[in-house]
């Protein structure tokens, strides 16, 4: 893999991470893994080896794959470090979210990192978001479920524990939703 | 320097500081352990710094190191030869131009640019640490928000001094969640970190840690009711080459007449005002 290719790759996470919201475009990672998007496997690339481990929701044949591609090992969900929700996943499976790990109070880095593979982040519900990252406030239209904002909520309701969440869409855009973003519904 | 990778680090040390930082962003001023690598500078030298900077650095990056406010300290140099020598990017000493900024003991004057990533060297990330040694305990003590050590140093200064006598490393309220070593910059530089338009990452090589303050968010210096947080004044001083009175001042001797004078600490902004000023430099 080329270091630069993950180099920005990363520079464009942390943006989306550091700017709730913001949307950032992702590069293709060089290999194909059907059904992911290619940028959600660069973002895998990025991001996963060894040290850490990965659930796939639904999918469970690209597995070995993200594997061979990182190193990385496949956990259960409620045990990974980082869980990809490929765009195939129907609502009963978003449910296994529910038991993300979230991490503990002496160590609330030791949870879920998120990839959401979603159809449209420039289109779909309307959301108003606030916290750290951005300034007052700001309002996204993104195609997310709100079954999933639901779980997220519950996930997040004891900072600092959390989850911490990258959206990937079809057309390759990212954007995050770290735990400390408040996010509310404009209906 | 062909045999080192781009930017010194291998992908997999990388990765590990990148989880890390991502982590730091996502949990404000939370001090996240990393597996600190042995760097080809002291520990204590900025290797925290660094191996962020590392980390982060592409090829489009165009880099500032800072030492104290100095762009040409051997520490600041050493560090952006470092860089420069295994990514072959451009460095800079104007504030403006760069994308990175990794700084020892100041936040420039030139304010910083929501497009602008600053890097703090950390010499001791743990706020509670003079009153309690133990890191295991210290880590409970963040866990159960339990402040009132950092709040109990404030007031013994108080007691002692009739004011607080910290004057850098100031600690700071993150997200009103955990205290925070802003790294040993002046008071002066606190207000910069609250609602800054840039990231702020702090690396602690030594101790292994990262942390990080996201932009627009709240960071407040600790203080009591009756005794407010204050910066450094320097009331009827100025910068004896500048004239500038709103600027953080270092206090000189003149070997010669033994006369007291003040000088701004950022001398790239000190020289960028006086080239926009079109005054010749004469010291």
């Amino acid at each position: 893999m080329d270091e630069h290719r993950t180099q920005r790759t990363f520079r464009k996470i942390l943006e989306a991470m550091t700017f709730p919201g913001k949307i950032v475009q992702l590069e293709q990672s060089p290999n194909e893994l059907s059904p992911l998007y290619s940028q959600t496997v660069l973002v895998c690339q990025t991001l996963l080896d060894g040290e850490v481990t990965f659930a796939v929701i639904g999918e469970k044949k690209v597995s070995q794959s993200i594997q061979a591609y990182t190193g990385s090992h496949e956990a259960k969900v409620e045990e990974a470090d980082f869980i990809i929700i490929p765009n195939t996943v129907d609502s009963n499976e978003i449910a296994d979210l529910k038991v993300a790990k979230k991490g503990d109070l002496l160590n609330p880095q030791k949870s879920a990192t998120l990839f959401f593979e979603v159809d449209n982040l420039m289109d779909g519900i309307q959301l108003e978001l606030m916290g750290p990252g951005i300034k007052d406030k700001t309002v996204i239209h993104a195609d997310i479920s709100k079954g999933f904002l639901k779980i997220r909520d519950e996930l997040n309701a004891e900072y600092p524990l959390g989850i911490d969440v990258l959206f990937i869409d079809r057309s390759g855009y990212g954007m995050a939703l770290p735990r400390t973003t408040k996010v509310t519904e404009v209906k | 320097m062909s045999k080192f990778p781009f930017a010194f680090l291998d992908e997999q040390s990388k990765k590990e500081i990148r989880r890390a930082v991502l982590k730091g962003v996502a949990i404000p001023g939370y001090q996240v352990p990393f597996a600190s690598r042995e760097m080809p500078i002291g520990r204590g030298w900025g290797t925290g710094g660094l191996q962020i900077t590392l980390a982060l650095v592409g090829q489009r990056d165009v880099l500032k190191v800072i030492d104290q406010g100095s762009d040409e300290s051997v520490n600041a140099v050493n560090i952006k030869k470092l860089v420069q020598g295994t990514t072959g990017i451009e460095t800079t000493i104007h504030t403006k131009e760069a994308t990175l900024i990794q700084s020892r003991h100041r936040i420039p004057e030139v304010p910083l640019r929501s497009d602008q990533i600053m890097i703090l060297q950390v010499p001791e990330p743990e706020p509670l640490r003079s009153v309690e040694r133990s890191e295991f305990k210290t880590k409970q003590l963040h866990a159960e928000r339990e402040y009132s050590g950092a709040w109990l140093l404030l007031f013994e200064q108080i007691m002692r001094y009739n004011q607080t006598s910290q004057g850098a490393d100031y600690p700071v309220l993150v997200h009103d969640r955990y205290v925070m070593n802003p790294s040993p910059i002046p008071r002066f530089d606190n207000p910069k970190i609250h609602n800054s338009d840039a990231l702020i990452l702090f690396g602690a090589g030594r101790e292994k840690k990262i942390y990080a303050v996201p932009p627009y968010t709240k960071v407040e210096s600790l203080a009591f009711d009756d005794y407010p947080f204050e910066i450094e004044k320097f009331e009827g001083k100025a910068c004896k080459v500048t004239g500038l009175t709103d600027v953080f001042l270092d206090e000189l001797t003149d070997e010669q007449t033994g006369e007291t004078y003040y000088l701004c600490n950022d001398t790239s902004f000190m020289q960028e005002y006086l080239e926009k000023r079109g005054t010749v430099h004469v010291r």
